[in-house]
Parts: structure tokens; C-alpha cells; sequence
């Protein structure tokens, strides 16, 4: 249990500019709850099962987020926005979420503007 | 990139439910919507997908067969450049060696120490700081159930004052409490405690007896009460 070689290795390979698995993976927590939100309240999940879904899901965030960037790589422009996430997953095909994708930014975006216009009074 | 493949190849039965489970969710969620050209990018891991996706009206590109080694695989057509972009992006981070194959059992070594120092309860379920003082309490009474009443003010003063100390002062008050019966010495308890700890990681229950085992019968009865 007392692995301090691999302590070790782990800082080291920090220097080196590897990629640690905080880095690439979404938390395994926040996995698991998101997991949990869609099954029965006495289901148990594996810890296999959210490492393999962390896995999946950050391949699926790069997955899009590829493509949205070649798409802002061809028309020269260096920020990739909501609008461009949306293409990206109808592009690929994914139609059947870009599309509730789309109502979701368009809310988020009423909201930052009343954010904007109404801003909090400081007590 | 051989190896990523064969890294992915335990994954793959696993993606299978997983894509059961999925498809499930997609049915409740968009019942119009068509669940398997939604997973395209988990196919090009699953051969078993090819047949579910020659049936489909859409376009099938073949993938290169460098990396398919059971034959060609076929996707979506709209994922074809994007699937071979992201081969290509992951190849070059693992000819950088900057791709972590193996997962480390822990995040952060200083939080693994101090899980490690936490004592454990029955079923290997981590105590409370309330519950530990509920079990010192618990062994006061202990205490003063079984001594005479010269001893009673004696050994219970001693105790409110170390369950408020460190985990060293935990053993201490065992030590007195017991003084007059033989037991084990200081560094034989700490060594067991430790026994103890090794033996609820490895296996939850099996560290329960074990950790009971070293106290008296009325301790250990009052200490699983509490517990539960």
C-alpha cells in the first residue's frame, strides 16, 4: 500500500509533461453520481464500470471538441463556442442531441443576459 | 497503438452493457431518436456492432485495417475523419509517452497516509470523530462497571483527559484501563492495531473480528452497539 516509487515516479512524470489522469478524466465521483441519476435507487455501480464511462466520456468530450476545432481552424477563428459544439455533434451525427443542446444554450444564454442587466446589489 | 487497441480489448464486453444501458436511456430520453447511430464512436471498439450496423440505410465507410485486426470496421460516415483525427491525436501522445496506461489506486499520497491512520469500525467502515469519543465514553462506563469504587475515580479521570489526546493517548488508556489483568504491552497492541488496519483493507470484514478479538467480551459488545 505504501507505494512511495510510485510517489515518486508520479512527480517526476509531472515534470516530464505527462498527463495526469485528473487532468485527462472527468472525476470518477461526478461520474458516478451522473450514473446514479438514471438508475433505480438500490442499484449498485462497479467500480469498473465508472472507470470504463470515465474513459468513454472523456473520448466523447475530445471525440466533439475535435471536430468543432477543425471547423474553427477552417474558418480562422481561435475560440470555440457553443454554437460550434452544436455543428460539431450534428456533424457527426449525433442530431439527436445537438438539437436539445441547442434550447439548452439558447436558456443558458437568457439567463446570462438577465445576469448581465440585473446584476446582484453588493449588501 | 497496437497496444491502446489491446488496452480497449477488456473494455469492450464491458462497453457492451454499457451500451445496453445506454440504449435504454436514449429510448426513455428521445423515443423518436435512433440509438445506435448515436454510438457510433464506441463501435469501432466492438465487432459485434458491424451486423446491427450493415442493417441500417445509411452510408458505411470501412476503417483502415492497420488497426482493425478481425477484419474491416464499419461507421457512421459522418465519423469517419473525426474517428481517424482522434487516432491520430492519440497515437502522438503515446509516441510521447504522455498517455497514463496504468491507474494509480489513489489520487494523492497525503490523503492515502491519512486514510490509512483512520481507525475502522466493525463491517471496515471509518469511524467518526463522534463516534470515537462515543467509544471512549463507552469504555469509561465499561470501567466502571467492573471496579471497585476506590478505582473508579482513578481510572476515570485519566480517561477524560487522554480522549481528548492523540491516537498514542487512545492506547494508553487502554493500557490503564486493563493494568490489573494481563495484556498485552504497549508495542504488541499498537502492533496489532496496525494488524488490524492491514487486514480491513484487504478484506472489510475480516478486519471486524480481528480488531474485537484484542479487547475484553464486555468491550467488545458495547464497542459493536455502538457502532451499529
Amino acid at each position: 500500500m505504501m507505494d512511495n516509487v510510485g510517489g515518486s515516479s508520479s512527480n517526476i512524470a509531472e515534470n516530464s509533461g505527462i498527463i495526469r489522469e485528473q487532468d485527462r478524466l472527468l472525476p470518477i465521483a461526478n461520474v458516478g453520481k451522473i450514473m446514479k441519476q438514471i438508475l433505480p435507487p438500490n442499484a449498485k455501480i462497479s467500480k469498473e464500470s465508472k472507470e470504463t464511462m470515465q474513459e468513454c466520456v472523456s473520448e466523447f468530450i475530445s471525440f466533439v471538441t475535435s471536430e468543432a476545432s477543425e471547423k474553427c481552424r477552417k474558418e480562422r477563428r481561435k475560440t470555440v463556442n457553443g454554437d460550434d459544439i452544436c455543428w460539431a455533434l450534428g456533424s457527426l451525427g449525433f442530431d439527436d442531441y445537438a438539437e436539445p443542446l441547442r434550447r439548452y444554450l439558447q436558456r443558458y444564454r437568457e439567463q446570462e443576459l438577465d445576469r448581465a442587466n440585473n446584476p446582484p446589489k453588493r449588501g | 497503438m497496437k497496444q491502446f487497441l489491446f488496452l480497449n480489448l477488456p473494455d469492450t464486453e464491458i462497453n457492451c452493457s454499457q451500451v445496453d444501458c445506454n440504449h435504454s436511456m436514449a429510448h426513455s430520453s428521445y423515443p423518436y431518436g435512433d440509438p445506435i447511430l448515436a454510438y457510433g464512436p464506441q463501435a469501432i471498439s466492438h465487432p459485434q456492432m458491424v451486423p446491427q450496423m450493415l442493417g441500417l440505410a445509411s452510408t458505411r465507410v470501412a476503417l483502415p485495417l492497420d488497426l482493425a485486426e478481425d477484419g474491416p470496421i464499419y461507421v457512421n460516415a459522418k465519423q469517419y475523419h473525426g474517428i481517424l483525427r482522434r487516432r491520430q491525436s492519440r497515437a502522438k501522445l503515446e509516441a510521447q509517452n504522455k498517455l497514463i496506461k496504468s491507474r494509480k489506486p489513489y489520487l494523492h499520497e497525503s490523503r492515502h497516509r491519512h486514510a490509512l491512520n483512520r481507525v475502522r469500525g466493525s463491517g471496515g467502515r471509518f469511524l467518526s470523530t463522534k463516534q470515537l469519543a462515543q467509544s471512549n465514553a463507552e469504555f469509561v462506563t465499561g470501567a466502571h462497571s467492573g471496579s471497585d469504587p476506590t478505582n473508579i475515580y482513578q481510572k476515570e479521570h485519566p480517561l477524560e483527559v487522554e480522549s481528548h489526546s492523540s491516537k498514542d493517548g487512545d492506547n494508553a488508556s487502554f493500557i490503564t484501563t486493563y493494568s490489573d489483568r494481563p495484556c498485552l504491552s504497549g508495542n504488541n497492541l499498537n502492533f496489532r492495531q496496525q494488524e488490524c488496519m492491514f487486514l480491513g483493507n484487504s478484506a472489510n470484514m475480516s478486519g471486524a473480528p480481528q480488531c474485537s478479538g484484542g479487547l475484553t467480551f464486555g468491550g467488545a459488545k458495547q464497542r459493536t452497539s455502538v457502532v451499529r
